[in-house]
């Protein structure tokens, strides 16, 4: 594998450009999200589902420390068989799946996604892969197999060449990924420098969707409380703060629920 | 809820449980992140200016780590479980999301100094 | 103190979310006040929570010049219309600071801060069976706001309705099960309410009090009350009375214990409290020995 010598101007005019402009656009993109971002108007509806889902929850994880008969009174309130909350809600709310079509303000949320996610990494990709096409910037300082080669190769097809080099195109590409946690360190936690999480979430369908499905989400919350039993944690507490023997009894009750 | 209960067993060998408080156990791995990504980005670059090539990049990758580890339980010291959850979120968290930043500024300076 | 210690301590009330009016206004008048550019943007927070404060302490001149001085600001904004709702509500106006929540809710439906101070300017009329009812909506709605759920309860309790003030505290208890007031509360409703039953859930979450907190004395005064109380006057059978009053002769023990390590050797001769526990105990003790 012979040793290939790179033109100093390489580095001056392809591969620190490329690098720098990677990281304006993030801190750019940070900006603009946050430029654009409209407070999500919650709807009433869906703040009082959360809640219930909330409550529901809580129920089943601390319900065992208030009476029977009153667990039973909010398990019927939620999973009652026709006025149940939850049932009612599993069955008859209908899945706001909005048309974005017909919604203007899903339609430029979604805009404003696309705009800020998709757009500077097609519009920057593309550019990047036009002006600093076919150079090869940099070597890995590791070796790695030819698998490797399409990867960090692109846009240079050279059989030969060891897969340790990498050109402009994936340059660019290995950037984009690797900045993500450069951006946690200057823009906090919470920035919305990192295309690559709003990516997934487009992917996924979860980004644009807001709260999933609410009907799915009832149907699992009502199952999960319908077979969660009562089993009152305070049972044979005097005993236990009194200090003496708990009886046999609430000993097998324990071990088995606790 | 960040609240871990211990289970009381019938021998009465009760662990006193635990209440975290979620938001300064999140921010606390906050730090801890941003310490990880800060020794990544400067071993990466250290490592780039050193001209460390193949296993012995990432051999030092991992020292540094270790070292950073150290220096974490260190500070944290005997009151750890003050604020973590577990005593080995200090050692591991991060380590390998931490890499990839590493092979960035590893890549970037090597290539700076060493290639051209 | 420098500005920096008094920005600091305002934040630490922020945080907390303390109440202590009179430090606020403290702190901003005689330091932050001259140094309101030094803060940057941190200086709106700061001016909300200094009117809020103001308001509490009945300094409606300086609530009002930090009033104005947001609404310059920030002209129609939620959180500045809510100010001036509190405002009016402090100067008595209930009217006028209504409208300004009306105002809100018409903006923003989910706005809870101003659902309840709706309900807040009812309480404060007196009117509690109309602030009961829109406390129940709001919560129909926010049903994990547990704030609304305590004032639900003091409210039900102000009516004497043991039933409900007893469903809310359920609400609370499952909320925070660690939290022994809670419990202690809801044994204190259900005591009051009284019948075999009550008695026997009253002991057991007064017993849970004392569990999660040994020094909750209230707890261990109810502990004592419900259990010989069960013992003398609700047991079914002998070895239910006997198991009752020897809780009731634990919880006697250790509050004699506490106040013999606590008081002094003159205050306990003035203290009534423990010749009374002591003839309990004493009354108490011979049923579980037979």
């Amino acid at each position: 594998m012979a040793e290939l010598l790179l033109d100093s101007d390489i580095r001056l005019w392809v591969f620190l450009p490329i690098v720098i402009i990677t990281f304006l656009v993030g801190i750019i993109r940070h900006y603009v999200t946050i430029l654009l971002s409209s407070d999500k108007k919650t709807e009433l509806e869906q703040v009082k589902d959360s809640h219930a889902l909330i409550r529901s929850r809580i129920l089943r994880e601390n319900g065992k420390f208030i009476p029977k008969h009153s667990f039973l009174t909010r398990k019927s309130f939620f999973n009652h068989e026709q006025n149940g909350y939850l049932t009612k809600a599993k069955t008859e709310r209908e899945a706001p799946v909005k048309n974005p079509m017909t919604d203007p303000s899903m339609m430029t949320d979604m805009l404003k996604g696309n705009v800020t996610n998709m757009l500077p990494m097609i519009v920057i990709g593309g550019w990047i892969n036009w002006a600093f096409s076919g150079f090869l910037t940099t070597k890995v300082p590791f070796p790695l197999t030819f698998r490797f080669k399409p990867m960090l190769q692109r846009g240079v097809e050279l059989i030969s060449l060891d897969a340790s080099w990498v050109s402009s195109a994936s340059w660019y590409f290995l950037n984009v990924f690797g900045l993500r946690s450069m951006y946690t360190l200057i823009l906090g936690q919470d920035n919305a420098a990192d295309q690559t999480k709003a990516m997934q979430e487009q992917f996924s369908g979860a980004g644009m969707a807001g709260p999933q499905d609410p009907q799915k989400a009832f149907k699992a919350e009502w199952e999960a409380l319908e077979i969660c039993n009562h089993q009152w944690a305070l049972q044979g507490v005097e005993e236990d703060v009194t200090g003496q023997i708990i009886p046999p009894e609430t000993i097998y009750i324990k071990d088995k629920f606790a | 809820m960040a609240t871990t209960i211990a289970v009381k067993t019938k021998q009465k060998t009760k662990r006193e449980p635990t209440a975290y408080n979620e938001m300064a156990v999140r921010q606390n791995n906050g730090i801890l992140d941003y310490c990880r990504t800060s020794m990544s980005s400067l071993s990466g670059g250290a490592a780039g200016i050193l001209g460390l090539t193949g296993l012995y990049g990432f051999a030092f990758y991992f020292l540094m780590a270790f070292v950073l580890s150290f220096f974490l339980l260190m500070k944290a010291g005997t009151s750890w479980n003050k604020f973590f959850i577990s005593r080995n979120d200090l050692i591991t968290k991060g380590l390998f999301g931490g890499l990839f930043t590493y092979v960035l500024c590893w890549t970037f300076l090597y290539g700076m100094v060493h290639v051209y | 103190m420098s500005w920096e210690d008094a920005r600091d301590a305002l934040r630490k009330i922020r945080e907390d979310q303390a109440r202590d009016g009179s430090r606020v206004i403290q702190l901003w008048k005689h330091i932050l006040a001259n140094y309101a550019h030094k803060l940057g943007d941190e200086v709106w927070t700061v001016q909300e929570q200094v009117t809020v404060a103001a308001l509490d302490c009945q300094n409606f001149d300086l609530a009002n010049e930090c009033i104005t001085s947001l609404n310059r600001k920030f002209p129609n904004s939620m959180r500045v219309l809510r100010l001036f709702g509190m405002y009016f509500e402090a100067i008595g106006r209930y009217e006028k600071a209504t409208e300004q929540y009306t105002k809100i809710l018409e903006e923003d439906p989910t706005n809870m801060f101003a659902r309840k101070r709706q309900i807040a300017i009812l309480k404060e009329k007196n009117d509690i069976p109309e602030a009961i009812e829109k406390l129940n909506k709001y919560l129909e709605m926010f049903m994990t706001d547990f704030d609304g759920w305590m004032e639900l309860c003091d409210l039900y309790l102000q009516l004497q309705d043991y039933t409900k003030a007893a469903f809310c505290l359920e609400e609370l208890i499952m909320s925070n099960p660690h939290n022994h007031l809670y419990h202690q509360k809801y044994a204190e409703v259900k005591y009051t309410q009284g019948g075999s039953e009550n008695l026997e859930l009253a002991r057991s979450y007064f017993a849970q009090a004392c569990k999660l907190n040994p020094n909750n004395m209230r707890a261990q005064f109810g502990l004592l009350l419900t259990a010989s109380n069960i013992a003398t006057g609700y047991s079914k059978n002998q070895k239910e009375k006997n198991s009752n009053s020897k809780y009731a002769v634990w919880a006697a023990e250790q509050i004699i214990d506490k106040y013999q390590s606590t008081q002094t050797e003159e205050q306990l001769q003035d203290t009534k409290v423990l010749e009374l526990i002591k003839k309990m105990q004493e009354n108490l003790v011979p049923s579980s020995d037979s």
